[in-house]
């Protein structure tokens, strides 16, 4: 009775901590400390990235993707433009073919990232909250997925 | 200052536009803004085809035609830059050099080369050819240095407004003026502005869309244009007396997708006033398409076109250009080998205007391989 207890136990404690882990992992939408936008809808999110014209303040808003983790992509498709990856393709390429709108910029790691945030504030980017809550120069607007 | 003023206006204006054009191209990567984007995109396809014709002979052909599209586009601040370069066995041009000024917040004013917004295959495809499902494009849509019957480059001023409403909904307005090309030995001929030449007159073309959702590709619409087409002193009609052709078109049109389905379909009115000495001959004729494309699943797509043209074995001005499609069937299958790589197989039956006044009928088959880097 008692090594039944102690196994309850434990496996409560397991599934505690896999829940606290798996509650960590959301992803947000950030800007650079120094932005002056404060607020932005899911469907102005949504519209950024699919290339449709966002202003805040007269400036269009920059959208930018990180090009290094797969996963993160997966849930940026399913979550954020709501198209498979393949739609999502053809309506950036059609975007520059029809109005000249280049595809939004990829950068290759974090650190491009926050260099590129920082040095046009009217930008905007999908990354995960872990990594949001380590660097001080980046603001989270909102949360856009999050794993229960 | 005498030789300024002798000089015809569409070779000054080629001139003004590719001296302040041309340079924008050459601007390093390094000096662009921080708040500025670029891109370059190349498409390329190759193609295998086989025509033949029962009717006519010079129908026949059969071989492999590669293409390469290359599109570069700029967008600063409120400026923006457009360059698309087309390569192919049967041309090499340069088929738009556009700067654009954001002129409000969804307006923009373009000056430069670029595809007049009156059709609706060339402002949706453009050259990029991995872009549209069939290999061949509609015969009232044809590039019109390819036959097709409507001009579709113009040098001059396009504006592109956008108007998005609360629920999402929104309307697309496109106005342009600028030069016409003009009936050449080759057919109808934009002005180059690579080699520009004198003789092209005016031409003043719109685009009307409503989209019940701009986050989706659905659209239906209206399609405008009045083009003066000079024609060329060496060609037969001018030896024959033809001075110019005064074209007007009206096009209502649709691009419709739900679940499976996609609907493409188009239909165009035609009124051309051919110049004869002493009398202007009016022309009148139809033509218009119907695609249906059904996704099997993310990776097959099959589709069918049906073209059909009504009086246009009237027209004097389509006497002009043989290649014409008055009616076509196309059917075929595409398959998305990769996200950027597809696969088409296309089997066609066109008919053509013919000298007789008649229909000369060929069948066709073509397989494609279409890609865009990066």
């Amino acid at each position: 009775m008692r090594v039944k207890l102690e196994l309850g136990a434990l496996f409560a404690i397991f599934l505690l901590s896999a829940t606290t882990a798996w509650a960590d992992r959301a992803v947000v939408l950030v800007v650079s400390t120094d932005s002056p936008i404060e607020t932005l809808s899911a469907l102005d999110v949504r519209k950024a990235y699919l290339g449709i014209a966002v202003r805040h303040g007269g400036q269009e808003i920059r959208a930018l993707r990180l090009s290094n983790d797969p996963e993160l992509d997966e849930i940026f498709l399913q979550s954020v433009v709501a198209m498979s990856e393949k739609s999502y393709t053809y309506r950036l390429l059609s975007n520059a073919l029809r109005y000249g709108r280049p595809r939004p910029p990829e950068v290759r790691d974090l650190e491009a990232l926050l260099n590129a945030l920082s040095t046009n504030p009217y930008s905007i980017a999908c990354v995960w909250q872990s990594d949001a809550d380590r660097f001080p120069e980046l603001e989270i607007l909102r949360v856009l997925w999050q794993d229960y | 200052m005498t030789a300024i003023r002798s000089r015809p206006p569409d070779r000054i204006m080629s001139r003004v536009l590719a001296s302040v054009l041309l340079p924008l191209l050459l601007i390093p990567v390094g000096k662009l803004r921080a708040d500025s984007e670029q891109d370059f995109l190349l498409f390329v396809s190759l193609e295998a085809f086989d025509e033949s014709s029962s009717d006519n002979p010079k129908l026949d052909d059969s071989g492999f035609s590669p293409a390469v599209d290359m599109l570069y586009t700029f967008s600063g601040d409120r400026f923006r830059v457009l360059g698309e370069f087309f390569n192919s066995r049967d041309e090499n041009d340069l088929e738009r050099l556009q700067v654009g000024w954001q002129a409000g917040e969804q307006t923009v004013i373009w000056l430069g080369r670029f595809h007049q917004p009156g059709k609706y295959w060339s402002t949706e495809y453009h050259h990029g050819q991995l872009m549209q499902t069939t290999i061949s494009q509609p015969g009232v849509e044809q590039w019109e240095d390819d036959g097709g019957p409507i001009p579709s480059h113009v040098t001059g001023v396009l504006m592109e407004s956008e108007f998005v409403r609360d629920d999402s909904s929104g309307f697309e307005l496109a106005l342009s003026a600028g030069l016409a090309p003009k009936l050449a030995i080759e057919g109808l001929q934009p002005l180059d502005l690579l080699d520009p030449e004198s003789g092209h007159r005016t031409a003043a073309n719109f685009r009307f869309a409503y989209r019940p959702d701009i986050l989706s590709e659905n659209r239906v619409g209206l399609l405008g244009g009045w083009s003066d087409i000079n024609v060329d002193g060496d060609t037969q009609a001018a030896f024959d007396g033809l001075s110019a052709i005064k074209q007007t078109t009206l096009s209502v049109y649709a691009d419709w997708r739900w679940d499976k389905w996609r609907l493409i379909s188009s239909v165009t009115h035609f009124s051309n006033d051919l110049e004869l000495p002493g009398t202007t001959d009016t022309g009148r004729f139809l033509s218009g398409y119907l695609q249906a494309e059904y996704s099997i699943d993310s990776d097959w797509t099959l589709f069918a076109r049906i073209e059909n043209s009504d009086d246009e074995e009237k027209s004097a001005f389509l006497s002009l250009l043989p290649e014409f499609v008055t009616r076509q069937d196309v059917l075929g299958v595409r398959w998305d080998i990769a996200t950027k790589h597809s696969l088409t197989l296309e089997l066609s039956d066109t008919s053509v205007h013919a000298e007789d006044a008649g229909n000369d009928h060929s069948n066709a088959i073509r397989l494609q391989w279409s890609t865009v880097f990066p």
